[in-house]
């Protein structure tokens, strides 16, 4: 009794569990059990169909037999019917009974005379007066068929038959006299003359066949149904070992959806999910592949091919770790192109990529295999020379900057060599956050450069370095915060006339209010801004806040005329124009007394979009100027081409004037030449009456600097005085 | 041989029918039968009087038994056209010049006016073929009557000395010995007859017992009972001897009775050669020329007044013997 109770219990926890699974399963039907119960409903409902049509099909073979039996024994009626010819033979009604006791399908035979009264009935143990006597109907259609074909009637039911009753007319023939003397009988057109002698009549009961029958399909569904349960328990075990195969590809799928394309997929042994293997593993190959062709993009530099910054920074990470573990040296080399904007402004971007390219592939070769290249920004690269101290390092360093020199670059017949310098950070156990290495290395790239370019320099972790740098990196978020808190202001330094010192307009210079109420001059935090992009941001500062002025100051302060500067990040912008536009609509500026400086070497570069940008602007009205000429890398030829109003000398040449005669001899040939090509010349940095004179006297139109005014917090008109015995002024006299 | 049958009808018009005879064959012991059905006109009813002309191609007459001419006719009665009648008819013509045949058709109704109509042409003699005619033929009481080919005799209402018969059958002794000659395994025969033929019975056993036979005999009352009796004796018996009696015999009954013969190996001894196709051994038959011979003798007999000493039924002497080819082939 227990060990049914344990088995129930046992049952009951398995249905349970399946229960379970099926449920964690969301719900969804097991392949094995659906296929399985589609076979076996198939199966039952084959079953079914061969059962009903096995025991319709039986139904009709039974009665088709019924049919021959009463026909077989109609047959035999004649013998049987011998007690209607052989009245008074009792071997023939003995004979009658002993046939009938061997069919127990005949139940009874009874035998009527011509008019269909019952004479007797076999067996004996029926009474004839249990039986009726024919009718005269029946009567009549037995007589008919006398002599036909099948010589009987037959009553039964046609579905599910069991009961026959058959009625057969007993009766005797004779042939024509003379029949027998000559021809055969049997072919002779002869008519028999007949002569009814009775009916005999049988009771057939079928129902032990029909019992047989019942009981044989009874069997016979017993079996199909054991049948079922037998495949069912087998065809399970065969689709399960079948779909195997599929249930083996769920482990590798998983991982490839976790990303791990290094799975391996058991062969399958049947075709169809062999080609679904097959498909998997090519879809792994292609996921492999582009999975490689996303990581070399997200990784490599798309121009050279060298790690990117993203991919450099994780090696320099790894490597900080194995010099944290190993305790070895290695360096960082930060590679920043001298004078690249030279070539990229005056050969265009694309000669700028080759050079770039040239200089990867010369990178590559310097440092070897084992150390990284990358491409950190525009024309700065980046090496990690892995288990470099500072003496490999120098040997590295010099080692590029020698193959640099080296190195000539040929582009529309021109050649040019990019010279490079290089700033080196130590790995080390005390220096290891990778920010902080890039930043040494860069710091010190931009000592190298200001030590006079073409030339490496080890960071030197200095009090005055550290301060600087930390400067710098202080300088974004102020810079950030002064944007958004609006904490820029605008300086207004006159331009006078030299031969009338009359206030022509004001240069509007930008001051960083410092967090001590300090104004902070652009020197300061205009490298920072350029170096982190904020320097468009803060050129359309100034522009609104410059209009904004104008609008204020424009009453009080006669021909007021504001001169913007703006540097080549705000031409980066495509809505400068439209900006420049909506500020002078908003606070009702004039263009014609707006006056934007670029740089010369925007000017000279000018690329297209530039050039639009500055043609747009002076169709609206503005005038430009051009700022520190002198400096930069233009010839005097560019002036030809360059449309600007104004020419504005570079404080190099003013600074020491009076002293240096070829800035004086430069300075007039450059008023000459921005006369004849129509440009008013603004000279810079004017300390004295004395350079103020010199001035007028080298041509110059205007003069800008601490002795014509210093820059005030409103624009004012103040004139500067002049000297009367200027050669200039006599010069006006006459 | 071929002989062609006319028939005759009042008003010279005669019908001539042809008929193929055998005569006498150069054994004596068989006989050949028509191979084809005569060939005659559409027949009305026989008023006034039928009569049928036969003219035949005798045979030489050395090979012929010596004709009795008489002067006066003698009246044919056919009761149809059976070959088994006409046979007989046409050996009669070959032994009479002045020989008339009439044929009743079978009819029963007419046979009356057709008797009576012979009545009074004033015939020598009547011969009557077949019970038909036999049973119209009997009540003519002025001139001799000789019935044959009728197997049930006792039948018949014979109230006059004027009237005899002739057996139907061959004898039997001469059958069972033609039998036995061509099966001489032979051991146990069945028989099955009507009531009314112990002589037939006395005389067969006489036979079978003096041939060592043992010889089954039942009488029974219908085709029904004959078939019963011959399912019963079949299994003890390997001969049955069929004789001509149409009141218990059916075509369904024969049909079964070569069945079961078949099955049970009984071979079958058969009144007539056209039955051989039932399956049976052997044919033993009778032969037109010794009917016409006996019923010559019974008529010279009669016509001189020898009546008394006559039996009423003068047995024939010859039988014809026809073996099947399944015998044959065994012999």
């Amino acid at each position: 009794m227990n060990a049914v109770v344990r088995s129930g219990r046992r049952l009951m926890d398995r249905l349970a569990k399946r229960w379970q699974d099926f449920r964690d399963a969301g719900g969804k039907r097991g392949l094995v059990n659906e296929i399985l119960t589609i076979q076996l409903v198939s199966a039952a409902l084959a079953g079914s169909l061969a059962v009903a049509g096995l025991y319709w099909g039986g139904q009709w073979v039974l009665k088709d037999n019924y049919a021959r039996w009463a026909l077989q024994w109609t047959n035999e009626l004649n013998e049987l019917a011998a007690p209607l010819y052989l009245a008074e033979d009792d071997e023939a009604a003995i004979r009658l009974e002993s046939y009938v006791e061997r069919y127990p399908e005949i139940r009874r035979v009874r035998y009527y005379d011509r008019n269909g009264e019952v004479m007797f009935v076999v067996p004996a143990a029926e009474t004839e007066d249990a039986v009726d006597p024919l009718e005269e109907k029946r009567v009549a259609a037995a007589t008919e068929v006398m002599s036909a074909d099948t010589p009987f009637l037959m009553k039964g039911g046609v579905i599910n038959a069991r009961r026959f009753d058959i009625l057969a007319p007993v009766w005797v023939e004779t042939l024509p006299e003379g029949t027998l003397f000559g021809d055969d009988p049997l072919q002779a057109d002869v008519t028999a003359s007949r002569e009814l002698r009775g009916f005999i009549g049988l009771d057939l009961d079928f129902e032990v066949f029909h019992d047989g029958l019942l009981s044989n399909m009874r069997d016979a569904v017993l079996v199909l149904l054991v049948l079922l349960a037998v495949l069912g328990v087998y065809g399970r075990h065969v689709l399960r070992k079948a779909l195997r195969s599929v249930s083996d590809l769920e482990q590798p799928i998983r991982d490839i959806a976790l990303g791990d394309l290094d799975v391996n997929f058991k062969p399958a042994v049947h075709r169809e999910i062999s080609d679904v293997v097959e498909a998997l593993q090519t879809t792994v190959a292609a996921l492999s592949d582009r999975d490689a062709r996303l990581r070399q993009l997200a990784n490599h530099d798309s121009l050279t091919g060298l790690f990117n910054r993203r991919r450099f920074i994780e090696a320099l990470k790894h490597e900080s770790i194995k010099v944290m573990r190993e305790g070895h040296e290695s360096a960082l080399l930060f590679i920043d192109l001298d004078q690249f904007k030279y070539i990229n402004d005056a050969c265009g971007h694309p000669a700028g990529d080759r050079l770039i390219c040239k200089v990867a592939d010369e990178l590559r070769r310097c440092v070897g295999e084992s150390n990284v290249v990358a491409r950190f920004g525009g024309d700065e690269f980046v090496v990690l020379a892995r288990g470099s101290d500072e003496a490999v390092s120098e040997a590295m360093a010099e080692t590029i900057l020698n193959s640099m020199r080296r190195m000539a670059h040929v582009e529309d017949g021109r050649v040019f060599y990019a010279h490079c310098s290089i700033g080196v950070a130590i790995i080390s156990n005390e220096n290891l956050y990778h920010d902080d290495l890039i930043q040494q290395a860069d710091q010190a790239c931009r000592e190298a450069k200001l030590a006079g370019r073409n030339r490496y320099r080890i960071f030197d972790a200095s009090e005055v370095a550290e301060q600087r740098q930390n400067a710098d990196v202080s300088w974004v978020n102020s810079l950030r915060e002064a944007l958004d808190e609006d904490r820029f202001e605008l300086r207004f330094q006159p331009i006078n006339r030299v031969d009338t010192g009359e206030t022509v307009h004001h240069e509007v210079l930008i001051r960083l209010r410092g967090e001590h109420g300090d104004a902070v001059a652009p020197d300061a935090f205009l490298p920072s801004a350029v170096r982190f992009g904020l320097m468009s941001e803060i050129d359309f500062w100034v522009i609104r806040n410059a209009a904004a002025a104008y609008q204020q100051h424009q009453s009080t302060v006669q021909g007021l005329r504001l001169a913007i500067n703006l540097s080549a990040h705000a031409f980066e912008n495509d809505s400068l124009t439209d900006y420049v536009r909506a500020m002078f609509e908003e606070y009702k500026v004039p263009p014609n007394r707006i006056i934007f400086e670029i740089t010369e070497s925007l000017a000279i570069r000018r690329p297209l979009h530039v050039d639009q940008q500055i043609n747009t602007l002076r169709e609206l009205g503005v005038a430009f100027a051009l700022d520190d000429f002198g400096t930069g890398y233009s010839s005097f030829g560019y002036l030809q081409q360059l449309k600007f109003d104004y020419l504005k000398i570079d404080g190099t040449f003013v600074r020491d004037l009076p002293n240096n005669p070829v800035d004086q001899k430069m300075i007039r040939l450059i008023a000459e030449v921005g006369q004849e090509a129509g440009m008013q010349t603004v000279a810079e940095y004017v300390q004295d009456a004395e350079t103020m004179s010199l001035l007028a006297e080298l041509g110059v139109d205007m003069a800008q600097g601490h002795f014509v005014g210093e820059a005030t917090m409103e624009p004012e008109a103040r004139a500067t005085p002049i000297l009367l015995d200027t050669h200039r002024l006599r010069k006006l006299r006459k | 041989m071929l002989e062609t049958i006319n028939r005759a009808r009042p008003g010279s018009i005669l019908l001539v029918l042809l008929a193929s005879l055998l005569g006498a064959c150069a054994s004596g012991l068989t006989t050949s039968w028509p191979e084809e059905p005569v060939e005659a006109e559409a027949v009305p009813a026989p008023e006034p009087l039928p009569e049928i002309s036969i003219e035949a191609n005798r045979k030489p007459a050395e090979l012929l038994p010596p004709p009795v001419r008489k002067t006066t006719p003698i009246a044919i009665v056919v009761s149809s056209r059976q070959t088994a009648y006409t046979d007989v008819a046409a050996a009669l013509i070959e032994r009479y010049d002045d020989a008339h045949v009439y044929e009743l058709g079978g009819d029963d109704a007419a046979t009356g006016g057709v008797i009576r109509n012979i009545g009074d042409i004033g015939n020598s003699a009547v011969v009557a073929i077949g019970l038909l005619a036999a049973r119209s033929a009997v009540s003519l009481t002025d001139v001799p009557v000789v019935y044959c080919q009728v197997f049930n005799d006792q039948e018949l209402d014979i109230a006059s000395d004027n009237v005899r018969g002739v057996a139907a059958y061959s004898p039997l002794e001469a059958q069972l010995d033609a039998w036995l000659a061509v099966d001489p395994e032979l051991r146990r025969i069945g028989m099955l007859v009507g009531e009314g033929h112990e002589d037939l019975i006395a005389e067969a056993r006489g036979a079978a017992e003096r041939r060592g036979v043992d010889l089954l005999v039942r009488t029974t009352h219908s085709d029904q009972e004959t078939l019963y009796a011959f399912r019963r004796m079949s299994r003890d018996i390997d001969g049955f001897w069929l004789f001509p009696d149409s009141r218990v015999l059916s075509a369904r009954a024969l049909r079964e009775m070569a069945q079961i013969a078949e099955k049970n190996r009984v071979r079958f001894a058969v009144p007539n050669e056209g039955m051989l196709s039932l399956g049976a051994a052997v044919a033993l038959t009778t032969v037109a020329t010794d009917i016409a011979a006996v019923i010559g003798e019974v008529l010279e007999r009669m016509a001189r007044g020898d009546v008394d000493s006559l039996p009423r039924l003068s047995q024939l002497r010859e039988v014809g013997v026809k073996t099947s080819s399944a015998m044959a082939e065994a012999r």
